[in-house]
């Protein structure tokens, strides 16, 4: 196995992107990137593109955006997780020596409001809905735990504070906690702004080969760990959530690999789809004992000056979330915060490791479908 | 061989009703004894593919619920909805017939019966 880099990182402009062909955004993305690195494009050996909407093989598509052709491409489909899976893969693919450098995209245009429930999916056609699953997810925790729909709230304070100062969000403006309480409700406790919004963008990064990492005279950022989980059943009589147990089981796959615990990290993105999303993050990862994951964001522990600053890009909540993107989006971040170029919202002392996690998917009696843990060194 | 074709057809989404039923039919395993709704022909615990069809509990308590008040046009908001785990120990996604303030985690329910627009469907309500 060999040591994998992050070379370089690109995004595009996150909102409403209909002034452009999805593989225009795609093509901002990749071309920030390649600016970002200082590498030539024709050293590009192999690609991986992450979209769930994008419809038959983005990747080449905006790949000949970029003036490139006759590239090995791989388009990667896994919902929410889609553009995680595509950078695990693509780490795959370096590590085992297959290529030097990869180019990896995640992308998508989405239309706004809920995303439709899979045909097959009975639960969905019975009303439940996704905010209603993370809604569930809320009312249990804060049954079973100390938690309140303040904290939920103050989730969303704290990483619109971080959106406002991330130019590429969706959403720039800081809220209030009681005008997150007072936005209108969605499914009980989430309120529309403890909801991320649907939107369109794209991310991409160059990966590649100890060589290359210190050809480009820049701080190195290693992968230390890329985890992929999968969703298992767990019987019902075990009082046990598949959701839960899937974050905790691939977490603890990404920390063996990379030789660290959750005490070690430093800087974290986390799948805060719904402001649930990210106290179950904090609980699920380690990061606080069982059920404590209140304290967190009481003690402002995730905030910016905190020990473990989490969505310091504002996360999904207010950069929105296009299934594709959202994956690479947060390794973006984490590559940055560890690179020191990220601005007012940049962590100080710099740090040395960073996690992304996030999760996709909603199957019937089996739960979360794909999980993604990522950590980040230098 | 036993290959438990007869389960194969599971809950078709575009075209379930639930008339005329008192309750569901799901299946137990036969090799490792965990219970499903809706039906299924291989194990989803042990991969087995030995089951048998059974009755579910009619009752159960509330795991977690939700009130959702905005949905796909199909459904009329607000409703009350969420997993219930039946005595028999399946946990199962449901509407619910019930007051939405009453609702809360370990809410004993019993399954009901009634219309979704044109069609029949399963419900939990409250205990009395």
């Amino acid at each position: 196995m060999q040591n994998v880099y992050v070379l370089g990182t690109g995004l595009a402009k996150f909102g409403k992107r209909d002034d452009v062909w999805l593989e225009e955004l795609g093509r901002e993305a990749g071309e920030a990137a390649l600016i970002d690195s200082c590498l030539a494009r024709t050293q590009i050996d192999m690609a991986f593109c992450g979209h769930a909407f994008g419809g038959r093989v983005v990747g080449q598509r905006l790949l000949a955006q970029l003036g490139l052709s006759g590239i090995p491409t791989i388009n990667v489909e896994n919902a929410c997780t889609t553009g995680a899976t595509a950078f695990h893969l693509a780490y795959q693919a370096v590590a085992h020596g297959d290529a030097e450098l990869v180019l990896v995209i995640g992308l998508d245009q989405m239309a706004s409001g809920l995303i439709d429930a899979t045909k097959s999916d009975f639960e969905g056609a019975l009303g439940r809905t996704l905010p209603g699953k993370y809604a569930l997810r809320a009312n249990r925790y804060i049954a079973l735990h100390d938690l309140t729909v303040n904290d939920l709230a103050d989730i969303v304070v704290k990483n619109r504070a971080f959106g406002a100062q991330n130019s590429i969000a969706h959403f720039q403006e800081a809220v209030t906690r009681e005008e997150v309480l007072g936005s209108r409700m969605i499914a009980e406790p989430l309120t529309l702004f403890q909801c991320c919004p649907s939107v369109d963008g794209a991310a991409a990064a160059l990966i590649g080969t100890e060589k290359l990492a210190k050809q480009i005279g820049k701080p190195l950022v290693k992968i230390f760990a890329s985890a992929l989980g999968a969703g298992k059943y767990i019987p019902s009589s075990e009082g046990k959530s598949p959701d839960d147990e899937l974050v905790r089981a691939t977490a603890q796959k990404a920390y063996a690999m990379a030789g660290c615990g959750p005490e070690d990290i430093q800087v974290a993105e986390v799948h805060d789809a719904f402001s649930i999303g990210e106290v179950l993050a904090y609980d699920n990862l380690g990061f606080c004992k069982p059920g404590e994951a209140a304290r967190l964001i009481r003690d402002r522990v995730t905030w910016l000056g905190g020990k473990l600053p989490v969505s310091t890009s504002g996360g999904l909540l207010s950069r929105g979330h296009p299934l594709g993107a959202t994956g690479m989006a947060q390794i973006v971040e984490i590559t940055r915060q560890l690179r020191s170029e990220s601005g007012s919202r940049q962590i100080d002392p710099l740090p040395k490791l960073g996690l992304a996690q996030c999760t996709g998917g909603a199957i019937p009696v089996v739960g979360t479908a794909s999980c993604c843990v990522h950590i980040l060194g230098r | 061989m036993e290959t438990n074709n007869q389960f194969r057809t599971p809950f078709r989404p575009e075209g379930f009703d639930f008339a005329g039923q008192d309750a569901l039919q799901g299946v137990r395993c036969l090799d490792c004894g965990e219970r499903f709704f809706p039906l299924r022909s291989v194990c989803l615990a042990c991969s087995g593919n030995h089951l048998e069809t059974i009755r579910v509990s009619t009752r159960g308590k509330i795991y977690s619920y939700t009130v959702i008040h905005r949905a796909p046009a199909a459904f009329q908001t607000p409703y009350g909805c969420g997993w219930v785990l039946t005595d028999d120990g399946i946990k199962i996604w449901a509407m619910f017939k019930a007051a939405i303030e009453k609702l809360r985690v370990g809410l004993p329910m019993e399954m009901t019966f009634d219309k979704l627009a044109d069609r029949t469907i399963y419900y939990f309500k409250p205990t009395e």
